[in-house]
């Protein structure tokens, strides 16, 4: 029988009014960074580490978890309410959340976002608490090919999930894949497509992309179109709305356990991105669903697959983190480093030698994920009264506050024109059609493809039939073909039975 | 779709990524062997794509068949199956957006004065933060911004100004880093 005994001595932390306040203070910091565009949770863990020095390391472990918690819910909340999101894992909550928003469901959509981070939160930490003990053999079965192949599935299904026209999701894709190309690679050891210029031997930086993808793009869009960004008022405000929207999701298991399965397990193979597991929960709720046509227009289901996938993640990523001290997402490297910092060795021993660290660890990202959502929904309501404000007095302070996160990042002024370049290409991309949210994982997945794929071929000395070796190889490999032949044989029929139903009228 | 393929911005922006994805594949023949592979793995079959979206300009059918659909089958009485007075409600507002999402965006729909005229005042702000600094660009920017675009009065843009420029700076302060000071008091470019 599992001992749950550690869990309530964890719990029983909460009780120490100085665990409790370090952990909602966390929560606070990491609700204020994850808002920001382009700052982060990560820049807030990485600012307050070297002031837990000299703590007691459980309790550095809340007030540092509190912060990891919380920020993913903040990032969410620009992605609903102005179509920025706070970091690229929020990028998937745009497709529904948005929607909602401008059609003065705002609220409604924060409480579906607020019940599916809390309950996705908890579906992965009881998947991660259940699998602890086998975790070793599990992890060990994704070798190169088999995470290249995981890369390969998140970029078709991104391009499926993305809707509309599927060539322009793939095509938007591959130009970002492109894009991450650009610079000097350490795998490879050469240089490319720098134009001999300094600057671009470290690449085109992520955050430059992002911002100006979202945030500069979408400051033009406000500007010019003058649109409001809420245009039709439905009824759902206030509580009300961020009650209705909550329970909602409870009526939802299906995605909810579906998108939390698939977000705990691509935070236990390392390599696969939250924004990645994020959009193949989506993807995945799309085909499950009886409401396919609401997607990408304000579907409650999206948002919640979206959430609920991100936040098990967060959970997942704790077991190659624990178990063999792989830094197998940046959340995991962010731990990582917290543990190396208090004296820690994170690795197989640790579970034997330091249990207490690492329930600690466990239990405090998930209270914090619950309690960090819930001191946001008090935000909630107040934030969704920006919708209220004129774009154009929100715009200055969008630009502003996104081209100094961009700079701060690594302090070169260049960077700002590059997101500024991607602004304008962003602007372009949205007016033809080009979903820009594929063209950042396309970005994304590049550069984690070209590793593994160049992996791969060493590891088979050139020959291709290491992509197909093993059976998880064999099995990714099928199920992104399925998916897209299945995708589209739907588009046709459906395009077929209406035109069955039009002819003889 | 009823107007010609070189009146829509799809048109343009796809002649502009292929000639982007022509231009890397041809770069990339100058590379070694495995500094090569995935840029061509990439730029052809990219190229094929975009060559379907080209014709896809040209004839629509083409470009339809690409187009995932989630709208539910009509029944052969052309109602809708067990819809909720609250259902056809969100269908209502779900058809309106799509309607102004799904639109085909021309040339002539974009307000080509208005666009540069945002986008040449963001490179400014930029060229005014390489001169004078974060700060002074900021302050500056937001309050010429929301007078000119948002006729705000001088003490609202100013107001709305510090309180931008004051968050900055204290986030700035916050996470112990140094915002550019701009080129005029003291600020290094670094090579690019």
């Amino acid at each position: 029988m599992f001992d749950l005994s550690p869990i309530w001595g964890t719990l029983g932390q909460l009780a120490r009014p100085e665990v409790f306040g370090l952990m909602l203070l966390g929560n606070v910091i990491g609700l204020v960074f994850g808002v920001l565009p382009g700052v982060g949770g990560g820049n807030a863990f990485i600012l307050f580490l070297p002031l837990t020095f000299g703590w007691d390391p459980e309790v550095a472990i809340w007030f540092l978890m509190g912060m990891q918690g919380a920020s993913s819910f903040g990032g969410s909340l620009p992605a609903i309410l102005i179509k920025v999101p706070g970091d690229t894992v929020n990028a998937v909550a745009i497709f529904d959340g948005y929607p909602m928003t401008r059609r003065g469901e705002a609220t409604r959509a924060l409480g579906i976002d607020v019940m599916s981070n809390i309950l996705g939160a908890t579906i992965g930490a009881i998947v991660v608490i259940a699998l602890l003990p086998v975790m070793r053999s599990a992890v060990l079965l994704f070798g190169p090919p088999e995470l290249f192949w995981v890369a390969i599935m998140g970029l078709f299904t991104i391009a499926l999930a993305s809707g509309g026209n599927f060539l322009k999701g793939l095509a938007g894709g591959a130009v970002g894949i492109l894009f991450s190309l650009i610079g000097y690679s350490s795998v490879i050891g050469v240089q490319r497509f720098t134009l001999g210029r300094d600057y671009l031997w470290d690449g085109v930086q992520l955050i430059s992309l992002f911002i100006g993808l979202f945030a500069i793009a979408q400051v033009i869009e406000f500007c010019t179109a003058e649109v409001p960004i809420a245009r039709l008022t439905t009824g759902f405000k206030g509580f009300e709305g961020l009650k209705r929207g909550a329970i909602e999701v409870l009526g939802m298991p299906g995605h909810l356990i579906r998108s939390s399965a698939i977000g705990t397990l691509a935070g236990i193979i390392p390599g696969i991105g939250a924004t990645a597991s994020a959009f193949i929960s989506y993807s995945v709720a799309i085909q499950f669903s009886k409401k396919k046509h609401l997607f990408h227009h304000g579907n409650p289901e999206g948002l919640v697959a979206a959430n609920a996938s991100i936040n098990a993640k967060e959970m997942g990523s704790l077991i190659p983190a624990l178990g063999f001290g792989i830094p197998g997402s940046v959340e995991g490297a962010l731990i990582l480093a917290a543990l190396l910092f208090h004296g820690l060795q994170p690795g197989p021993f640790l579970l034997r030698d330091q249990p207490g660290i690492v329930w600690a660890l466990i239990v405090s990202l998930w209270i914090s994920n619950v309690f960090g959502t819930l001191l946001g929904l008090f935000w909630a309501n107040w934030l969704s009264r920006l919708m209220a404000i004129r774009v154009v007095y929100m715009a200055p302070v969008i630009l502003v506050s996104s081209l100094m996160g961009v700079y701060l990042v690594r302090n070169n002024i260049w960077d700002i024109f590059t997101a500024i370049f991607f602004g304008m290409v962003g602007y372009a991309l949205n007016k033809a059609g080009f979903p820009v949210v594929t063209f950042v994982i396309g970005f994304l997945l590049g550069q984690i493809a070209e590793k593994y794929y160049f992996q791969s071929t060493q590891i088979g000395l050139g020959d291709p039939a290491i992509f197909f070796d093993s059976g998880i190889s064999k099995s990714i490999a099928a199920i992104t073909l399925l998916m897209v032949l299945g995708v589209i044989w739907s588009g046709v029929r459906s395009k077929r039975a209406v035109t069955a139903v039009e002819v003889p009228s | 779709m009823t107007s010609k393929p070189w009146q829509r911005v799809s048109f343009w922006v796809t002649i502009a990524l292929a000639l982007f994805a022509v231009t890397i594949a041809l770069a990339s023949l100058g590379l070694k062997r495995d500094a090569k592979a995935l840029p061509q793995l990439i730029s052809f079959p990219l190229l094929v794509v975009l060559g379907l979206l080209l014709v896809g300009e040209f004839v629509p059918r083409v470009q339809s068949f690409f187009v995932i659909s989630w709208l539910p089958t009509a029944t052969p009485g052309g109602e809708n199956l067990d819809l909720t007075e609250e259902q056809e409600l969100e269908r209502e507002l779900v058809e309106a957006e799509r309607e102004e999402t799904g639109r085909e965006v021309l040339l002539r729909d974009i307000p080509w004065r208005l666009v540069s005229l945002v986008f040449m005042g963001i490179v400014l702000y930029g060229l005014m933060v390489l001169a004078a600094g974060f700060i002074v660009a900021g302050l500056a920017f937001s309050m010429v911004f929301v007078r000119g675009f948002g006729g705000a009065t001088w003490q609202g843009a100013t107001l709305l100004g510090i309180g931008t420029v004051g968050t900055m700076y204290a986030l700035a302060l916050l996470l112990r880093a140094d915002l550019y000071p701009g080129m005029l008091f003291g600020g290094k470019l670094p090579p690019f």
